[in-house]
Parts: C-alpha cells; structure tokens; sequence
C-alpha cells in the first residue's frame, strides 16, 4: 500500500512539473528567478508553495508510518534528511537549482534504499552507509559540474 | 528549462531521459548483482519488505525535487515528519479532541524548539 501511494504521487508529480503552469514555475525560478519574475512569475509565491507542499508530502510519509509501525520515535530516522538530499542530488537534480526530474529522485530513492539493504545482505558493516551515501553524493555533484562546464564550452 | 535557449532546450530532454535510463540501469543491475549473491534476496517478502523501507525516503524525496529545484534547500524533514508523526499518534489516540492534541504537539515540540529554530 505505501509503494502504492509513492508510485502514484511520483506519476502526479512529475505530470504535475512537466504540464502544468504552478510546475513549470518551479523550473523558471530555479533557473533564473529575475528572469522568471520578469516574466510574470513570482519566484517567492513559488518557493513558498514548494516549501509548503514539501510540509504535506512530509504529513503523508509521517502517517503511513505512525500507521504502521504503531510506534513514534523521534529520533527513527537518523541523518533522514541527508538521505532524502542524496536522493534528490543523485536522481539528477542539480544542487544549483533549475535542472531535475521527479521520477530520478525516486529512482534514486529506490536506489539508495537497495544499497542500504544490499550491505547488510553482502555481510558489510551497515555503518558503511554513510560512506556511500557521501561517496554518491560527491560523485554526482562532480559529475554535475562537469556537465555544466562541457556545456558552457559547447554553447 | 522554460527559460533556456531553444538550442539548448532541444538537448536537455534527452539527457535528462539518459540520467534516468542510466539510474533504472544501475537499478537493474545491482539487482541481479545481489539477487545472484544471496538466493534470499529476490523473494518477495524481501522486496515487499524493501518497498516499505524505501517509501518514506521517496515520499519525501520528492518535494525535496521541488525544493532544489527552486535553488534552495530544506533540512527541516526529519522535524516535520517527526511533529506529523506526534500530531498524528496524539490525534489518533483522542479523535475527538483535536485540540487536545495540539496541546500535546505543542508540549513536546517545546522540548524540540532549539532544534525547530534551525528548521527552515
């Protein structure tokens, strides 16, 4: 049921970012805010709804897991921010803002929960992890910036 | 990308479709890996198991999409997810008192204030 509910958000979303004008704002404004409020688009308006939209998606990943686990610890998930950023970072968007898809997060989501299963399954330190994930974040960011240098040269 | 260069435009969907091929790939890839290490790991109670784990870093890596995306960042997740999940237990146990339970949120979170004030 909650793969349900994150398939089906991750397919309105990225419809959501790809159709629609309220998404497409989000791009303009990561992009070049000047540029996008000269164009009729209020860059704050947008960040706001972006940070409030990311309150809701939070309310939904907190209820299906009160729901499931019966339990509320505050301190569950460690580092889970660091590890939703790795997700983002690594699916594709770019740390600079204006360039991302939804549907490489959530790739990149799985990913990153299949490695952390993976090292317990090949008989590595589940403290290893962080390591990873830093690894994963460097190598991305890297190759982030290269791309964005190749291009700039090309252009 | 609304604002690029038609040229540039042109090219960036399909690098944009590359970067995800390639990840779905590195997917593919390391779960055969795996699957070939451990005969326990591509049954389905594991990979059920799996997908409950993973749901909650999905759900939230998707506003966090968002909020990149606008140039910005957002460390606040694990306190919102931490006071919905408060909010949500307190609520769940007196339904019918949703002012109690803000009372109760309100109670814990100032033990969190420090950490809320680093939120965003």
């Amino acid at each position: 049921m909650p793969v349900l509910i994150m398939v089906a958000a991750t397919i309105l979303a990225a419809l959501w970012m790809r159709y629609s004008a309220s998404g497409r704002a989000i791009y303009a404004t990561g992009g070049n805010a000047e540029a996008a409020r000269l164009r009729g688009v209020s860059p704050r308006r947008t960040v706001v709804m972006v940070f409030a939209l990311h309150g809701l998606f939070a309310g939904i990943a907190a209820l299906l897991f009160a729901t499931q686990l019966k339990v509320i610890q505050s301190t569950v998930p460690p580092n889970l921010e660091l590890t939703v950023i790795t997700a983002a970072v690594v699916g594709g968007v770019s740390i600079l803002g204006g360039v991302g898809t939804v549907v490489g997060s959530t790739l990149a989501a799985v990913l990153i929960a299949e490695i952390a299963s993976a090292l317990v399954f090949i008989n590595v330190s589940p403290y290893w992890i962080h390591a990873v994930q830093g690894a994963l974040i460097l190598v991305t960011v890297v190759a982030d910036i290269l791309r964005r240098r190749r291009r700039q040269v090309g252009g | 990308m609304a604002v690029l260069a038609p040229e540039v435009r042109s090219a960036v969907p399909r690098w944009l479709i590359r970067h995800e091929t390639l990840l779905a790939a590195i997917l593919v890839v390391a779960l055969a890996i795996l699957g070939l290490f451990n005969e326990r790991f591509l049954t389905i109670d594991n990979l059920l198991n799996q997908g409950r784990l993973m749901t909650e870093v999905g759900l939230l890596a998707l506003p966090m999409t968002f909020i990149i995306i606008t140039g910005g960042i957002d460390l606040s997740v694990r306190i919102d997810r931490r006071a919905d999940a408060r909010s949500c237990s307190a609520i769940l146990e007196k339904p019918w008192l949703p002012v109690a339970a803000g009372d109760r949120l309100r109670d814990r979170g100032r033990q969190a204030s420090p950490a809320l004030s680093t939120g965003c």
